[in-house]
């Protein structure tokens, strides 16, 4: 039997107090399992679960819509390689300035 | 325990992918859709240097939770994350308007054997595709 343990907000505590270990045990199991098998590979549970939990559906949400998503493509590969040319060129900039950049780019006009 | 983000930096191509992603927003839906999604981006990349952080100080590897995108990783020989961007302030299931990917390496500035900066490499939207691959120009 593998043991993992995980912080819980008090209520969530409180409410799992009720329950036997066994049930606890078969719980977690069942949410990990379900959290990995909607992930794909290409995402950790940690991450989807994390994002599902701060985007609850609403009424527009239709949640039989797979939400978009799309491979890294050659474009995408070809920018990275640009980038780390950049790096070895030292063309690295702080994200401060960049943002005080944007900032100012983008101000009303 | 305090954990401190991690350094956010970028490549200068992939500043001027973000510049000129907040043209194309500003031209596509106007000065506020572009000064909020300005705002967004800088939040999003914020909350992921902390999270990004934690994870790394929480994991004994020393590795964020997140796998590394295998393409980008297996063709330049190293880690390269990919970190989804919603700037819409809501966005229907399915669909990649307001969706923005970064990508991103965790490099170890300052030698300690424990990645300290969240350095972007690249600011693309989710729909870009090659050129020729869809009879049109990257959206």
């Amino acid at each position: 039997m593998n043991t993992l343990t995980i912080e819980l907000p008090d209520e969530a505590y409180h409410a799992a107090l009720s329950f036997t270990p066994q049930e606890r045990g078969n719980l977690a199991a069942v949410m990990f399992t379900t959290a990995h098998s909607l992930v794909g590979g290409k995402e950790s549970a940690f991450a989807r679960t994390k994002g599902q939990a701060e985007h609850e559906p609403d009424d527009e949400d239709d949640v039989s819509i797979p939400d978009y998503d799309r491979e890294t493509n050659e474009d995408d590969l070809a920018a990275i390689g640009r980038s780390l040319q950049a790096e070895a060129e030292g063309r690295i900039i702080s994200g401060d300035v960049v943002f005080a950049r944007l900032r100012e780019q983008l101000k009303k006009r | 325990m305090i954990i401190t983000p991690l350094f956010l930096d970028f490549l200068q191509p992939a500043e001027a992918e973000l510049s000129a992603a907040g043209e194309y927003v500003r031209y596509d839906k106007g000065d506020d859709a572009a000064e909020m999604f300005g705002e967004r981006v800088e939040q999003a990349l914020a909350e992921a240097a902390t999270q990004i952080a934690k994870e790394i100080a929480d994991n004994e590897t020393g590795k964020p939770f997140d796998a590394p995108d295998e393409a980008a990783s297996i063709k330049w020989a190293q880690p390269m994350y990919r970190l989804r961007v919603e700037t819409a302030t809501k966005r229907k299931r399915g669909s990649s308007a307001g969706l923005w990917y970064a990508y991103y390496s965790l490099r170890d500035n300052s030698d300690t054997g424990k990645p300290d900066t969240l350095r972007i490499h690249a600011f693309r939207h989710s729909a870009a595709r090659p050129i020729g691959t869809d009879g049109g120009a990257s959206e």
